[in-house]
């Protein structure tokens, strides 16, 4: 897997264990097509009918290119997951200026809140009913 | 004749005797015709003017007369009037030469000098750079004119310690040997007799003492000490204790075998101990000398010429006082009628009184304590006034001799002009001639003796992980880390069962050497962030070869 130790170890590794417990489909360096070539997303987790997005991240650098894999992934949410609470704060100021209305709902988090998000699965039980409707004209 | 005359001619006519003043064939023949009884005044005015002219000589001179050495193998120096002093060092009537003068007042020139003419008038000569390098200089001198001279350094020597010379019987040499290491080792007075008996069973048991020439090395008399559980218990330690450094220093390359190279007394050998520790010189000195004084003396040699010479520049550690009897303290009364000549230089008065009374040939330079010109005054008999005068006298390249042999035993003063020499030689050279392939029997020595790893030079980028010698607290540490990734530094101390400080001061070492690196980490809700520490590839390495030692 590319990346080093906080991005691998610390972020990614913890998070694909947590989703496992909970019987979630995880795939590691999820392949996306994207008009420049290819791209990889570095979390893929798939559970009941949710499809989570979740980049591990240590700059504010390529949050750019996250919102494109995701979105060409059709997540229903992208996690842009950071080491840090003040980390998180820059990456969110960055993605609410280029937040786009009919991309995947983006959350930041830092490591510690991520987890506990995995933890409190309600959030798995059903999404946003935008979510269901995009779902349902791409189907058809 | 006036009677005047007469009365005083006695006094007169002994003086010039003493000072020799009618040496020449004119003074013969006063001498002659005056012991005749017949005394004219032209004799009586001939030899009074030569007594007057001398003693205004005397005054001009000072305290030291103006000596009269004219021959010799050996070129001392020149007088204060510009005569070249000489001295027999080598022949029959020879003797050592000891040579006291502290730093910078050119004893080294004058050592030198002196090994220059006398080096090649020896068969053989053993030149020993104690401490510094001041005879391997030489070295290429020697070998421009002709001379053959090897270098050879202390970690080249091929060693067999307990090697028997030809002659010399084996039961005999065992108390010498023994004498001798106890010096070379500083060992307590009483182990002599447990190396004694140590060294006749070991003999014994190689077959020594039926003839054949296979004897044991240090390292087995190491280990029959060790195994002598019942021997004196103060000696038996001392022995390990002060053995083992030597054995490890030096190990098998030097002195693991059975037979190694001949004592080399026909060779003019150079042996730069420089760089090694006292005990380690002390043990290749035995070694290598030892068996050539013993050799001598056992065959029977007597008052003969000298055509051994041994040097030893920086001689301290040979000549002190604090050294115990034996070893080549003990043979120097010896080893002059075998024909040897031993020359020391040493910078302080602190040598035993056996050197001083058998070193005929006694130099003393600018030296740098009050007791170093008393000690040096009184065993060259001078007098209260030449005393006093050295301090001012003695300047860099200015001597006081005393020759207690020969026609003129009175202390002199000479200087040696100032010899620079232009080539200088690498540390670690070696000249090794017919003994680099000198067919040597190895002994198999245990693997506990073999040299370890840390002891092999290697620049920084060479360096592993296990060179630098991780402590095992250390290597636990990086073994948690590895085993529980993502954990706060903090709980490293409850799992390492150190305090907190002990902790933090342990991986802010790892991290400042490059085994660990730290990252921030939130690791609650509450914004606040932990360190959490990354092992490094340095560390992966340590942790695989400290598993691999293990197993």
């Amino acid at each position: 897997m590319r990346g080093g130790f906080v991005h691998n170890v610390l972020i990614v590794e913890p998070l694909a264990c947590s989703f496992l417990k909970h019987g979630a489909t995880v795939i590691r360096e999820y392949p996306v097509r994207l008009d420049s070539g290819y791209g990889a997303i570095d979390l893929w987790v798939k559970i009941r009918d949710v499809r989570l997005a979740i980049e591990a991240e240590c700059s504010v650098d390529r949050i750019d290119r996250d919102c494109v894999k995701a979105a060409a992934a059709y997540a229903h949410e992208l996690w842009i997951v950071v080491p840090t609470h003040r980390l998180a704060r820059a990456v969110t100021r960055r993605v609410t200026r280029k937040r786009r209305a009919d991309g995947p709902l983006i959350s930041v988090f830092p490591l510690a809140k991520a987890l506990q998000r995995v933890s409190q699965y309600d959030f798995l039980l059903s999404r946003p009913d935008s979510q269901n409707e995009k779902q349902k004209t791409m189907e058809t | 004749m006036p009677r005047e005359h007469k009365d005083d001619f006695q006094d007169i006519f002994r003086y010039a005797r003493r000072h020799g003043l009618l040496e020449d064939d004119l003074g013969r023949a006063l001498a002659l015709n005056a012991q005749c009884g017949v005394v004219d005044e032209f004799i009586y005015a001939t030899i009074n003017k030569r007594v007057r002219d001398h003693e205004i000589r005397r005054i001009e001179d000072g305290p030291f007369e103006e000596p009269r050495l004219f021959q010799g193998d050996a070129l001392l120096g020149l007088s204060p009037r510009e005569n070249a002093i000489r001295t027999d060092i080598l022949g029959q009537g020879g003797s050592h030469v000891i040579v006291l003068s502290g730093s910078g007042g050119g004893k080294t020139v004058l050592f030198r000098a002196l090994a220059i003419q006398v080096v090649p008038q020896t068969r053989g000569a053993f030149l020993v750079d104690l401490v510094k390098r001041e005879f391997s200089p030489l070295v290429p001198h020697f070998r421009r004119v002709g001379i053959d001279v090897l270098l050879i350094p202390g970690r080249r020597l091929r060693i067999s310690l307990c090697q028997v010379p030809r002659s010399v019987d084996p039961i005999d040499y065992a108390p010498r040997l023994a004498d001798a290491l106890v010096q070379a080792f500083s060992l307590p007075p009483g182990a002599n007799r447990l190396l004694h008996v140590v060294l006749i069973e070991l003999y014994r048991s190689f077959g020594v003492l039926d003839g054949t020439r296979r004897y044991p090395t240090p390292f087995d008399i190491y280990a029959a000490v060790e195994a002598k559980t019942d021997a004196n218990h103060q000696s038996r330690r001392a022995i390990l204790d002060n053995m083992e450094p030597v054995l490890r220093s030096l190990g098998p390359e030097v002195l693991g075998y059975h037979e190694a190279w001949p004592n080399g007394e026909e060779d003019r050998i150079v042996y730069d101990f420089s760089g090694l520790s006292e005990h380690d010189r002390n043990c290749l000195l035995t070694a290598r000398i030892l068996p050539v004084f013993v050799e001598r003396v056992d065959r029977g040699v007597s008052n003969a010429s000298g055509d051994l010479s041994v040097w030893f520049d920086e001689a301290a550690p040979i000549v002190s006082t604090r050294n115990p009897d034996g070893g080549i303290a003990a043979t120097i009364p010896y080893v002059r009628g075998v024909g040897i000549r031993q020359f020391f230089a040493v910078q302080t008065a602190d040598v035993a009184p056996i050197f001083l009374s058998n070193c005929a040939i006694k130099i003393c330079g600018r030296c740098g304590s009050a007791r170093d010109y008393d000690v040096m005054a009184g065993a060259m008999g001078l007098t209260s006034e030449q005393r006093q005068l050295m301090p001012n006298l003695l300047q860099p390249g200015t001597f006081v001799g005393h020759v207690s042999q020969g026609p003129w035993r009175s202390p002199f003063v000479f200087r040696v002009p100032h010899v620079t020499l232009s080539e200088t030689v690498p540390a670690g050279t070696a000249v090794l001639g017919r003994y680099e392939h000198w067919p040597v029997l190895r002994a198999e020595i245990p693997s506990r003796w073999d040299p370890p790893s840390a002891f092999s030079v290697h620049t920084n980028e060479e360096r592993t992980d296990t060179q630098e010698g991780l402590q095992a607290i250390e290597l636990r540490f990086l073994a948690l880390i590895v085993e529980n990734p993502g954990t706060p530094s903090s709980a490293f101390a409850k799992l390492l069962k150190v305090g907190n400080r002990r902790a933090k001061a342990l991986r802010d070492d790892m991290v400042a050497r490059g085994y660990l690196r730290e990252h921030q980490l939130s690791t609650g809700s509450r914004g606040r962030t932990a360190i959490v520490l990354e092992p490094t590839q340095k560390a992966t390495d340590a942790l695989a070869v400290a598993n691999d030692g293990g197993d």
